[in-house]
């Protein structure tokens, strides 16, 4: 098990030097140009080469990768070329916004998606035809679409909620639940029909397996069969399936933020993708990459916590 | 209970839990308007509170807040008193001396007086960062007792209109020193920054009850939120969620339907720059009539009718409608003529026309049609337009080094100096060739030296005589910028942008 482990947390370090050699490849092939954004259209080709040498940009892209990635080393991301402020001040502040999207929005897929799939092996014909079509909607309707109706039908026809805004939670918890409520049900309903049907589909394979017949012809109830066993041993399905639908949410949350003008990570990505605002980008390409990895990690030491077979996997 | 009952109780669970959420509202954090705050929607993020750093062009609300001015500019953008309440140049205009007003406190409980006010102005010739070039011509600041005397390398015209903008902004010079000043500004201007009730995307600002004039700032509460969507703008100030904002074009007829308050402020000028005048890349530009053809084969009516959704204005000038150095009668002389444009291509020897390369901008404006229409009207006088895909990061650096002989271009209507800085002087940016003029050169002078007033603006008019004679340009359109208000809000008329003195509570 602690080999195991240890493996993982190899892989995921090899993973993340991966992703952050990658992402500062690509942000280096953007069409940006830091200087022009900071000194403006109006000023010299000359002005804007010396504020590209004051940020250190005519240096060789090894010098500027081995200079940002001993800074991060230090946990120094840098600092934005826009505001001169530090990188890591900036995510902090936009994080919250992204984390309380993401957050609520998978603890809303789990259980909804938990309590749809128990409800449609349940015997409940008209249940489980309602999740097949839940997830052809959430399939076919593209969640920006899905934002936009909302937020004209809700927020702006009907003045339910707000057409924008973010209050932190520790301000006042119901506003920050209104302010959130939309774009949850636009980022979380794809991911609760996808997530349904997977945990569907392991718990009626599970369901048919011969230990179920045998712990049935023992005389063990319908409800404890399912609960105590077939939920546990479905699990990994739907386990993974959440993991992969964290990933989706980080980036249906960018769209998301966009059209609910919520300022969260995406915002904060659109802004400094459109000024060239490299540090910014890779603090956020690095968190990202982060974050899905531990998640991962996190669903893994679940699963082998869940299904002893696993720890051996 | 029977599955359908079970299925209603969830719905009425659902929709009481909405109701509830909806309920919780009315004035949430960010936006939601009452009668004591102003919410205004910005496309601008805040970046910093550093005046030396901070862009007040696209965030001017964030710099006006926090940083009283030593001058301000009236909504004809003439220069009026500020912290200076009153300022004079001497005979040669290379002289300024401001009187500067008395019991005026930095936020930090500094007062602020010459002294504070030379090391303010001495910080931001140090450390001037991206607003570096508005204190080019300063070569000393001193004190001369409780006055303030800057002085110029050469007449500057630019420079009180740099000191309504960063230069002007005075902070406290202690927390000009301090690394947070990004984060805790120390001004005297008319709001003062509530950090704790700002957030990411919303800055929120409590009136300065210190302030010297606080009555043009009626607004107990100013909250400037950053919306860079122009649809969530516009459903924003529909539901008045926010109280103002400056919205695109392609919003205004929304606006107007939904019955919002409009004011249109001047914004700026799209059309041909002829660059090369000297004809280094393309000889036929290098002969007037060549230029002066072009500006004819222009059909700006039509590019208005089928091109621009709203809001813009036909002309031949650079200068903003209405301005100090506009002339109404100068845009009649270059009305539609293709014959007189053939005319003046054959006496300068072009009559079967020429080619040129221009670069291609039809991703930054929408689509190929402005590509199609000028095409079309250069084609009338038998100009052939290749158009050239330049990356994005070469694009400017492109057109401004010469590489096309003309082009393209969006440029903002600002000051008339500020414009000339922009695109007339030998070393602009937008003077490609650093194209220069004997007679040009005598009016620009004249201008520079010429009192702030109805000389100067004389010479700014025979300026732009002189350019649309000469056709350095060939203007199409001029664009307003149009800025909206909710009932109960009103935006006051400026000339160029608007400026936080502006907005007013309707009179009742």
């Amino acid at each position: 098990m602690v080999r195991l482990l240890f493996r993982r947390a190899v892989a995921a370090l090899v993973l993340m030097i991966a992703v952050a050699v990658a992402g500062f490849v690509i942000t280096g092939l953007g069409n940006s140009d830091p200087g022009r954004s900071i000194l403006g259209p109006q000023a010299t080709a000359a002005q804007v080469e010396a504020e590209n040498h004051r940020l250190g940009l005519d240096r060789s892209q090894v010098e500027q990768f081995t200079d940002w990635a001993g800074g991060v080393v230090r946990g120094d991301l840098g600092r934005s070329y826009l505001g001169d402020r530090p990188v890591t001040e900036k995510i902090t502040n936009y994080l919250p916004v992204t984390m309380s999207l993401v957050a609520l929005s998978m603890v809303v897929i789990a259980v909804l998606s938990l309590v749809l799939a128990v409800a449609s092996v349940s015997g409940r014909a008209w249940v489980d035809r309602c999740v097949q079509l839940l997830a052809v909607i959430g399939h076919v309707l593209p969640g920006y679409l899905l934002a936009l109706l909302l937020l004209l039908l809700f927020a702006v026809q009907f003045q339910l909620f707000p057409v924008f805004g973010y209050t932190p939670i520790g301000e006042s918890p119901a506003q920050w639940l209104r302010g959130l409520a939309l774009p949850v049900i636009a980022l979380a309903l794809g991911s609760v029909a996808g997530a349904a049907l997977q945990a569907r589909g392991a718990l009626m394979d599970v369901l048919e397996a011969d230990y179920v017949r045998t712990l049935r012809s023992r005389g063990i109830g319908g409800r404890s069969v399912l609960f105590r066993h077939a939920l546990r041993n479905a699990s990994p399905a739907w386990l993974t399936s959440l993991s992969l639908g964290f990933v989706a949410l980080l980036a249906g949350a960018f769209m998301v933020e966009k059209v609910f003008a919520l300022p969260g990570l995406g915002t904060l990505s659109v802004e400094a993708t459109s000024s060239g605002d490299r540090p910014v980008l890779m603090g956020v390409v690095v968190l990202t990459g982060g974050l899905v990895v531990v998640v991962n990690l996190l669903v893994d030491l679940l699963q082998m916590w869940l299904i002893p077979k696993a720890r051996t996997a | 209970m029977h599955k359908p009952m079970k299925l209603a109780g969830l719905l009425v669970a659902a929709l009481t839990t909405a109701s509830a959420l909806a309920a919780c509202g009315g004035t949430s954090s960010s936006g939601g308007t009452t009668d004591d705050t102003l919410t205004v929607g910005l496309q601008s993020p805040l970046l910093t509170f550093d005046p030396t750093k901070m862009d007040c062009a696209t965030s001017r609300l964030y710099c006006q807040a926090t940083y009283d001015t030593l001058v301000h500019l009236s909504a004809d953008g003439k220069p009026e008193p500020g912290m200076a309440e009153s300022f004079e140049y001497d005979a040669k205009g290379t002289a300024l001396t401001l009187s500067l007003r008395k019991g005026i406190t930095f936020t930090d409980g500094t007062a602020f007086d010459a002294t504070t006010a030379k090391a303010a102005l001495d910080w931001f010739i140090k450390n001037g960062g991206p607003n570096a070039a508005m204190s080019a011509s300063i070569t000393k600041v001193s004190t001369e007792g409780e006055d303030l005397v800057i002085t110029l390398s050469e007449p500057d015209p630019a420079l009180l209109g740099n000191l309504a903008s960063n230069l002007g902004m005075m902070a406290s010079p202690e927390a000009l020193r301090s690394p947070s000043i990004g984060t805790e500004p120390a001004g005297s201007g008319p709001y003062v920054y509530n950090k704790g009730r700002s957030q990411t995307g919303s800055t929120y600002f409590d009136r300065n009850d210190a302030y010297w004039d606080t009555d043009a700032y009626p607004f107990a509460h100013l909250e400037l939120v950053q919306l860079s969507d122009p649809n969530t703008v516009l459903n924003a100030l529909k539901v008045g969620q926010i109280d103002a904002a400056s919205v695109g074009a392609r919003e205004l007829p929304a606006a107007k339907e939904a019955g919002l308050s409009v004011m249109e402020s001047a914004g700026s000028w799209t059309g041909l720059v002829l660059a090369d005048r000297a004809g280094k890349v393309q000889p036929a530009l290098g002969e007037v009539e060549v230029r002066q053809a072009i500006n004819l084969a222009l059909d700006r009516d039509f590019y208005i009718t089928e091109l621009v959704p709203t809001g813009a204005v036909a002309t031949d000038q650079i200068f903003a409608p209405g301005g100090p150095a506009y002339d109404e009668a100068l845009d009649d002389q270059y009305a539609h003529d293709v014959e007189k444009a053939k005319a003046l291509m054959a006496e300068a020897g072009y009559a079967d026309g020429f080619s040129v390369t221009m670069p291609d901008l039809s991703q930054f404006v929408g689509g190929p049609a402005p590509n199609t229409a000028l095409e079309q009207m250069l084609g009338s006088i038998d100009i052939k337009v290749t158009w050239e895909k330049v990356p994005v990061i070469e694009l400017l650096g492109a057109m401004q080094g010469g590489k096309f002989a003309m082009f393209m271009m969006a440029l903002p209507t600002q000051s008339p100096w500020q414009d000339i800085q922009a695109a007339v002087l030998p070393e602009a940016a937008f003077n490609a060739f650093h194209s220069a003029n004997p007679e040009l050169d005598r009016l620009l002078s004249t201008a520079r030296h010429a009192a702030p007033g109805a000389e100067q603006d004389t010479a700014y008019k025979a300026i732009n005589t002189w350019l649309v004679d000469n056709a350095w340009f060939a203007p199409l359109i001029n664009s307003s910028t149009p800025f909206v208000s909710v009932e109960g809000v009103t935006i006051e008329p400026q000339v160029q942008g608007v400026d936080l003195a502006r907005y007013q509570p309707s009179k009742k």
